[in-house]
């Protein structure tokens, strides 16, 4: 079993723009890894090579082993048509038996505090209630690997909150190796056991440490003077 | 909450109603005016004929032959149709084909289909051939926009959890088809009704609502005529009701509310 998920020498452009050229990083297996940087550095990139949706002009990806990704988007990305729980229930089949996938359905949709809704539509539901289906959908999938595309950008910091805490309880109880994707500095680090720095694109590991209380602030200083994550446009 | 739709609708129905009502008496006095029932008799006459209509047996036979003939011809249009959206939206080969085939077929009058029809088959057929061709178009357009429609995210997502091919035609692309599906299913029943009618009144088939219009208008029968044309009316209006329920019944998830 391997202990690291590591992306090796990658490179990928999309025509004349280069995201990634001889990039190569590493994630620690049950961990949460933040990967921060400015918007259109090539994160999402990133995450669909990881998904292997995308294939790499060059380079490799190792320790995969065969393994489908979890994925937690940007939107809900729920069907209008389902309930929540049918929701949930559409990704798990063929997966496992139904009345396994209905416990565990059911057992996560604890998690998130939504087992009262697990009869609605999403229609139904606000926009965080929503995004915490999703987030126990990629948690029920049977995946050690969940990755995460600024799923809480676009809610308010109290919702946000809400889905932090949400996402640490079910952490706590089922670890699994999470790639986060943001570029909320207190975001990665009120989620990210280790941090990535990427600099604008063609994308460069600017910093990459393990988040622990003590070297927050040190992380921080060193983060501002990295990237410029309030003005994201600029390279 | 309740209530006031309720009374929304009450007030709706009786607006209706009211607006039938004032056309009826205005062909009240007109037909007083001409005082010409050969011309065009009293609503009230028309009426009495539709009631000594129904009360016909023989009246039943002519009226399920028309709508046999529609719902065959709406059946095999479903049908081919389903299968032209199928191609045209995977292939684009089959869609350059059928745009322009089905787009012809359209525009053209429902009277040159009649008229090349007559000369292909034998009456009886008529009438069903000229439906297939009028509501083909309309369904199929509408399954074709359908699929285009798709949303990309949900198919994005599906196939990021490896959801098996056929879990997604039947859960991502059926149903967001279906509110296509049955606008164009909807149009279909409006204009297919027309199309039978006129055929079967060019065709004239051994049975038929057309034939039987035929007959009254060689016979210079304007009741009969009027009240063969207002079972064509509730013909129609009645498939299109039944059409649009079928569609409010499969998706009730739209009419949920928070």
């Amino acid at each position: 079993m391997n202990t690291l998920i590591s992306l090796e020498n990658i490179s990928k452009a999309f025509g004349s723009l280069v995201i990634f050229k001889d990039f190569s990083a590493e994630f620690p297996v049950n961990k949460v890894s933040c990967i921060l940087g400015p918007s259109g550095c090539g994160k999402t990139t990133l995450l669909r090579i990881l998904n292997g949706s995308l294939l790499p002009d060059e380079g490799m990806v190792k320790g995969m082993d065969g393994r489908v990704p979890a994925y937690v988007f940007q939107e809900p990305r729920l069907l209008p048509w389902r309930t929540v729980k049918e929701n949930l229930l559409l990704v798990l089949e063929g997966k496992m038996l139904r009345h396994q996938a209905e416990k565990l359905v059911n057992e996560y949709l604890y998690l998130v505090d939504l087992t009262e809704f697990a009869g609605f539509y999403p229609a139904q539901l606000s926009g965080g209630m929503k995004q915490r289906v999703s987030l126990a959908r990629a948690f029920c999938y049977p995946s050690d690997l969940i990755l995460m595309d600024e799923p809480f950008t676009g809610l308010d910091i109290r919702l946000r909150q809400n889905l932090i805490r949400s996402f640490q309880r079910i952490w706590e109880i089922h670890p699994r190796t999470v790639i986060f994707v943001t570029h909320n500095l207190e975001e990665a680090l009120q989620m990210g056991q280790y941090l990535y720095v990427l600099s604008a694109a063609p994308a460069r590991l600017l910093l990459a440490s393990e988040n622990i209380p003590g070297n927050q602030s040190w992380l921080k200083e060193q983060v501002r003077t990295l990237i410029d994550l309030s003005s994201p446009d600029q390279p | 909450m309740l209530r006031l739709t309720d009374k929304k609708s009450v007030r709706e129905t009786a607006g209706y109603l009211s607006g039938i009502l004032v056309l009826l008496l205005i062909w009240h006095v007109i037909s007083l005016w001409l005082d010409n029932p050969v011309i065009l008799p009293s609503p009230a006459k028309a009426l009495a004929e539709v009631v000594r209509m129904f009360i016909h047996p023989g009246f039943y036979r002519e009226w399920l032959f028309t709508i046999m003939r529609g719902l065959t011809g709406f059946l095999i249009a479903l049908m081919l149709a389903s299968c032209i959206g199928l191609l045209s939206a995977t292939w684009r080969a089959a869609w350059f084909l059928f745009n322009p085939l089905l787009g012809a077929v359209r525009s053209t009058p429902v009277i040159s289909f009649i008229l090349l029809a007559l000369i292909w088959f034998g009456s009886e057929n008529v009438p069903v051939f000229i439906a297939i061709l009028t509501m083909l178009p309309l369904i199929s357009f509408g399954i074709i926009d359908g699929i285009r429609n798709t949303d990309r995210e949900l198919l994005e997502m599906a196939h990021s959890f490896r959801v098996g091919r056929w879990n997604v035609i039947r859960h991502i692309y059926i149903p967001s088809l279906l509110p296509f599906l049955f606008n164009g299913m909807s149009n279909a029943m409006g204009f297919g009704w027309r199309a039978v009618i006129i055929g079967e009144v060019l065709s004239q088939p051994f049975r038929g609502i057309g034939s039987r219009m035929r007959d009254a208008q060689n016979y210079l029968n304007v009741s009969e005529l009027i009240g063969w044309t207002l079972v064509a009316i509730l013909t129609g209006y009645l498939f299109e009701t039944l059409v649009r329920k079928a569609e409010q019944k499969l998706m009730r998830w739209k009419s949920v509310s928070s």
